[in-house]
């Protein structure tokens, strides 16, 4: 028991972590779509890991917001903060309730968190800038967000059955 | 791992960009635009005819700065110090209801046409 737990700060840590620094990767790559409040959302990988990798829901909850405040402090303004928490936010939980309800594979739930990650930046940003002409976006953002999301999927799953399979059993490690 | 309604999710995605892109294409006729809108934070500051070219310079609240630039019935913005340039990259502009924006900043400029004209023309810029 102590094991697990010991573990899943370990974990938190290092996703944390790896979460961070793809948030600085992806700072260095300008996307050329020309579309502002678009982000590879390469982050997304750590917390699409980490809702398989760390059993306690408020545990991802706490990496997902941690990162996107680090982020915030560190690259971003008060507005960006704004965007990637509604993204980051809505992605989770969208994740997670496709995951309990069984409702889609791996990718699948990938793809629906990148898809609501632009979503809820796009929404947020209409709103703030009270521009609605931001919803014209919309098509090429769900057509970035399947796109991240089927690699973050394939990525991470990947990377999770390395990491899960040094603990087979003890995890969740279903489908 | 791909399940079945992994592929149902995707053509749905495939579908509603297709009927987005339809819907924008009637929106956003090929006309070409009269005036344009500035906004900062969704407050209109400006208004500014595409027939004369010029050159402003949009300073946001938070002390960013855009330089927009009106020249042969576009407008582009030229130099902006937000990080991202996602508004300078845009380049020259000049369809119907088309819009630039700069998030970093939080500027908007709305082409428009004169049917859809508000009758607010402010010509002192805010700042
Ligand atoms: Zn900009």
């Amino acid at each position: 028991m102590k094991d697990k737990r010991f573990r899943t700060i370990a974990y938190s840590g290092i996703l944390v972590a790896v979460a961070f620094l793809l948030s600085y990767i992806e700072m260095l790559i300008p996307l050329p779509i020309g579309i502002p409040g678009v982000k590879l959302g390469l982050a997304n990988l750590v917390v699409f890991a980490a809702i398989y990798m760390i059993e306690d829901k408020k545990t991802v909850y706490m990496i997902a917001i941690v990162r996107i405040i680090l982020t915030a402090i560190t690259f971003g303004n008060a507005y960006s903060f704004l965007f990637s928490f509604a993204g980051g936010m809505l992605s989770l939980s969208l994740m997670y309730a496709c995951q309990k309800r069984c409702i889609f594979g791996r990718i699948g739930i990938s793809i629906l968190g990148g898809v609501g990650h632009n979503v809820a930046q796009i929404a947020v940003a209409a709103l703030v800038l009270e521009t609605p002409e931001l919803v014209w976006y919309l098509p090429t953002l769900l057509i970035a967000g399947t796109i991240a999301g089927a690699v973050i999927g394939l990525v991470g799953a990947l990377v999770l059955e390395r990491v899960l399979g040094q603990y087979k059993g003890v995890d969740k490690s279903e489908d | 791992m791909l399940k079945r309604n992994d592929v149902l999710l995707v053509l749905g995605i495939l579908l509603t960009v297709v009927i987005l892109y339809i819907v924008r294409g009637l929106v956003m006729s090929g006309a070409s635009s009269d005036y344009i809108e500035v906004r900062l934070d969704g407050k209109l500051i400006a208004e500014y005819s595409l027939d004369e070219d010029r050159e402003e310079v949009i300073y946001a609240p938070d002390g960013g700065y855009n330089i927009l630039t009106i020249r042969d019935g576009k407008v582009a913005v030229k130099e902006a110090d937000c990080p991202d340039k996602h508004c300078v990259n845009k380049g020259f502009v000049s369809g119907q209801n088309e819009t630039i924006i700069c998030l970093p900043n939080r500027l908007v400029i709305k082409l428009c046409v004169d049917s859809d004209k508000t009758g607010i023309t402010p010509d002192v810029m805010a700042q």
